[in-house]
């Protein structure tokens, strides 16, 4: 925990350089309500002592080192998790020649689903343990992030982007490389540069279909390859280009129009995903890799949103990348989904314009923006505090958080946030998770919600271990606070009191009943 | 009947029985539910294979001259053969890992429809899932065909009329007419000390969206009491099995025999997308689902006389097997009807056949019934729905293929 702010105050100094003229202020003092709602938002949940080190470092410095993460020591205990999953850091070409290994020496069975509606039973939980593929990889290592990360604002962001440019482990296999070099490298980069990263990568290629694509004058009975097929397709696939419009760039209302999603997806065609098999005697390893090929491009003009993009073949996917990342549409519609996830649900139209100039003055930089958003009065006033509904992954790893849990197997976790509703990398619509937190709660997760609160500190989650005696008294209002990080409601405090009619009771169930709280569903 | 003082003492947790089992109604309630005549409704269960089952190895066209040529090692055997076809009717047979299906099929209460599927051609799970729960072609709607064939209102209305067993309401489900996610009702017990706390904390908190949520959500937990210690096991000694599909038909037939006023049900299979690898894994997972329906139809006993059951899947898989031992997303399908109302011991449907120039686009099996024919079929004759207009939009029943006994 102390380590976690050594690091803060020796790189102030370049931060201060950094930030914004708005942002110069005298230093101001916060109330810890104020403290609570930046960790609430900024973090995946305070651990025990985190308002009071935020209080003595400040917490406009403390969300300056947060939005410069490289000069933050990572947590040796997450690097210790990460160690053996080992499928992490493999490329595309990497990871097929270890799925097509595993495959056939039959030790991995590649169902990417996640199992849903029950709780994991003993016999479930060893079916999720054994044997180990990417996808288990893939979501235990976004456990052990969020719940040890010193980082946390990069894992909420990497959350968030990732989210925003949603892939699922359903269809396609490269998920956890793109997170790792689409998504990761640039959440406090530049906007653009991920909109690049994450259209040309294998696994949003996979997604949305945009690795078979065609002219579709080129196949016609007249076209010059009327027999061939690309990659089976035999025309134009927009479903790549409309997403990329509404969901990742201009945002519904942007402006475009049918035609301008024709004429993206046909700056698109001709780029494939090129494999090669491993060479049965020569073993050579297999490979996997991005490809531009221009017998299917269409190799006419284009016109864009009014802008003409010259047939140049496959340079011309970067023409449009940079006009959608550069349009005033882009601008409103990211600062709008940034504003929703960090402020409130409705988020102020102001702030969301001023996030959005940001954005245009400083040809999309997101950590601009996110200083903008983070230093804005309608952020720091902590006027929407507790407004927002947790999400499964920030009500588990939250509550994981508050009372200290450990885990070296997160399996049972995942299936809890996903039978709250988020199965992890496994959102099949492009949409993603909502960024509102009103849609989270239904009269079924709310009772799975009440069920992992009380499991958790009954110590009765698979995989998950906790000091069940850090509270030395059973006084409910100060477990109360040491949980939820303030004072629980009146209400609250009164119906444990009258619910609550033996003397048997520990301080531990005490806990798990405040986790379980109207109060701790919100943040 | 557990008192507060002797469950906090001891367990300290909502539920006993998670970890353990899936009796996730066990209650101590000992209010009995006397079953009347007229609380028999019809009722629906649809079972979605999500990912695209491969309709070719679990009903399997064994007298089909092309079928093993364009398999040659995924390719079930022939009846007789070790671990060779279940034969049903000299053309079609059962994937070994349906056989227990064999029973209901000689009882006539288990039919399939062959090539079934939408006009639609695209091949993204996603939307054509989307699709499929729409009851459209290629169009999304915001509510389900299944919501909105069930608007009518029933008497008495019941939270549990449309019901779903995942943590979420599929698409199917959604709209107008009232459907829970039932779910997650999985373990938290009734009556005890904690739940009463739990409701108490936030009937009495000012937090307005939660206490809506709650209110709801508690209301219907007291309808669960209606389970007793006799509907919360299975009947007729069922063994349903692990697997997703087990739990979910054995948790609905506990609403059913418990009276909760269930209409429509809906599973979530999923683990169908066999890009590799397919012989071992799709054996095992029709196993569960055979067991599963099995143990079902056991379990109800009588009751199936007023139940049907349907398969769907949002496409088929391709013809031919690719370089990994799996099929790609293809086109046609089939779905399976299994109860007592199902004409059963047939297959119903024209077989497109599996010649190069009869597969669609050269690589797939062709569609020849519109899945909306068949569930049109079930809705129409067996679950009394007048209209299918809004159900189906833009879409005439074009087949009525009888297999629901009139």
């Amino acid at each position: 925990m102390r380590r976690r702010f050594i690091p803060i105050l020796l790189t102030l100094a370049a931060i201060v350089l950094h930030a914004n003229a708005q942002n110069r202020t005298a230093p101001k003092s916060y109330s810890d309500s104020q403290i609570l709602h930046a960790l609430q938002r900024l973090t995946f949940g305070p651990k025990p002592g985190d308002i009071e080190a935020v209080r003595t470092a400040g917490l406009e410095q403390w969300i300056q080192s947060q939005l410069n993460p490289e000069g933050i020591s990572e947590n040796p205990v997450l690097e210790e998790r990460l160690k053996p999953l080992e499928t992490l850091s493999m490329t595309p070409s990497q990871l097929l020649n270890f799925i097509s290994v595993t495959t056939k020496t039959g030790s991995l069975s590649f169902v990417s689903t996640v199992r849903v509606g029950q709780a994991p039973t003993g016999a479930l939980v060893q079916m999720m343990q054994q044997p180990r593929n990417p996808d288990m990889d893939l979501r235990d290592g976004k456990l052990y992030r969020i719940v040890y990360s010193n980082r946390q604002l990069e894992e909420v962001l990497v959350d968030f982007w990732f989210n925003h440019f949603n892939v699922t482990t359903a269809k396609g296999r490269f998920v956890a490389d793109y997170e790792r070099e689409a998504i990761r490298p640039f959440v406090l980069g530049k906007f653009k540069d991920m909109l690049v990263a994450t259209a040309l990568h294998p696994a949003m290629l996979q997604y949305l279909d945009n690795k078979s694509s065609i002219a579709p004058e080129i196949s016609q009975p007249n076209g010059p390859n009327f027999t061939r097929t690309f990659e089976g397709a035999r025309g134009l696939n927009e479903n790549f280009s409309r997403e990329l419009m509404e969901l990742h760039t201009l945002g519904v209302d942007g402006g475009y129009t049918q035609k301008d999603i024709e004429a993206a997806a046909r700056c698109f065609t001709g780029w494939f995903l090129k494999t090669t098999s491993a060479g049965q005697t020569t073993h050579e390893p297999a490979s996997i890799g991005l490809f531009f090929m221009e017998w299917p491009h269409d190799p006419k003009d284009k016109v864009v949103l009014g802008h003409t993009i010259r047939g140049s073949g496959d340079r011309e996917v970067y023409e449009l990348l940079d006009i959608l990342a550069s349009h005033s549409s882009t601008a409103l519609h990211i600062s709008r989904q940034l504003a929703q996830r960090f402020v409130a649900d409705n988020p102020p139209q102001p702030l969301i314009d001023r996030m959005a100039k940001t954005f245009m003055d400083t040809d999309g930089d997101l950590r601009a923006v996110m200083t903008t958003m983070l230093t804005s009065r309608e952020f720091l006033s902590g006027e929407t505090a507790l407004t927002k509904i947790k999400s499964p992954l920030e009500l588990v790893a939250s509550a994981m958080r508050a009372v200290d849990a450990n885990t070296t197997d997160p399996a049972a976790l995942e299936q809890w946030i996903a039978d709250m509703g988020e199965p992890l990398y496994s959102k099949t619509e492009p949409t993603g998770y909502p960024n509102t937190g009103e849609s989270w709660i239904s009269t079924a997760s709310l009772f799975v919600r009440l069920n992992f609160a009380a499991n958790l500190v009954a110590g009765k989650i698979p995989g998950v271990t906790l000091d069940r005696t850090r509270w030395k008294t059973r006084d409910t209002t100060a477990i109360a606070r040491s949980v939820l990080g303030r004072d629980p409601s009146a209400s609250t405090v009164q119906e444990l009191r009258d619910g609550i009619v033996t003397e048997a009771v520990t301080p531990a169930f005490i806990a798990g009943l405040i986790l379980g709280s109207p109060e701790f569903q919100r943040k | 009947m557990i008192t507060r003082r002797v469950f906090l003492r001891d367990s300290a947790v909502v539920l006993s029985a998670l970890g353990t089992s899936p009796l996730w109604l066990a209650t101590a309630s000992g209010q009995g539910s006397q079953r009347s005549q007229s609380s028999r409704r019809k009722i629906l269960v649809v079972l979605f294979q999500r990912g695209a089952a491969d309709g070719l190895n679990i009903i399997v066209p064994h007298g089909d001259p092309n079928y093993r040529s364009l398999r040659p090692t995924i390719a079930v055997p022939g009846p007789g053969a070790q671990n060779g076809v279940v034969d049903l009717d000299g053309h079609f047979g059962l994937n070994p890992g349906l056989s227990p299906l064999k029973n209901l099929w000689d009882q006539q209460m288990f039919a399939v429809v062959e090539a079934t599927g939408s006009p639609d051609s695209g091949r993204s799970h996603f939307e054509s899932q989307a699709y499929m729960e729409s009851g459209t072609s290629g169009m999304k709607t915001e509510d389900g065909w299944l919501n909105r064939a069930m608007r009518t209102a029933a008497v008495p209305a019941s939270a549990f009329r449309l019901v779903s067993m995942g943590p979420q309401l599929p698409l199917t489900l959604r709209g107008d007419a009232m459907a829970t996610s039932v779910g997650a009702l999985g373990g938290l017990q009734v009556g005890n000390g904690v739940s009463k706390i739990f409701e108490r904390m936030y009937r009495a908190s000012d937090d307005p969206a939660l206490n809506t949520v709650s209110g709801e959500a508690f209301a219907m937990l007291r309808r669960v009491e209606k389970i007793t210690a006799d509907t919360n096991k299975p009947a007729n000694g069922a063994q349903y099995g692990i697997g997703e599909v087990g739990l979910g038909l054995f948790q609905i037939a506990r609403m059913i025999q418990s009276d909760l006023g269930v209409e429509a049900a809906f599973v979530d299979i999923g683990g169908w997308d066999h890009h590799t690898n397919e012989s071992g894994s799709l054996q095992p997972l029709l196993n569960s689902l055979a067991t599963a329906c099995v143990a079902f139809c056991r379990d109800l006993g009588d009751r199936m006389n007023d139940i049907v059951m349907v398969t769907m899947s949002e496409f088929g898989r391709t013809a031919f097997e690719n370089g990994n031992g799996g099929t790609d997303h293809g086109h046609g399908n089939l779905m399976m009807l299994i109860g007592g109302p199902v004409r059963g011991g047939k297959v119903y449907g024209e077989w497109p056949g599996l010649a190069p120039d009869q597969l669609f686009q050269k690589r797939d099996l062709a569609v020849t019934t519109d899945y909306r024919d068949v569930l049109g079929g079930i809705l129409t004759k067996h679950m009394g729905v007048e209209s299918l207009d809004n159900v189906f939009p833009n879409y005439a029943v074009r087949k009525t293929l009888g297999f629901i006994r009139s």
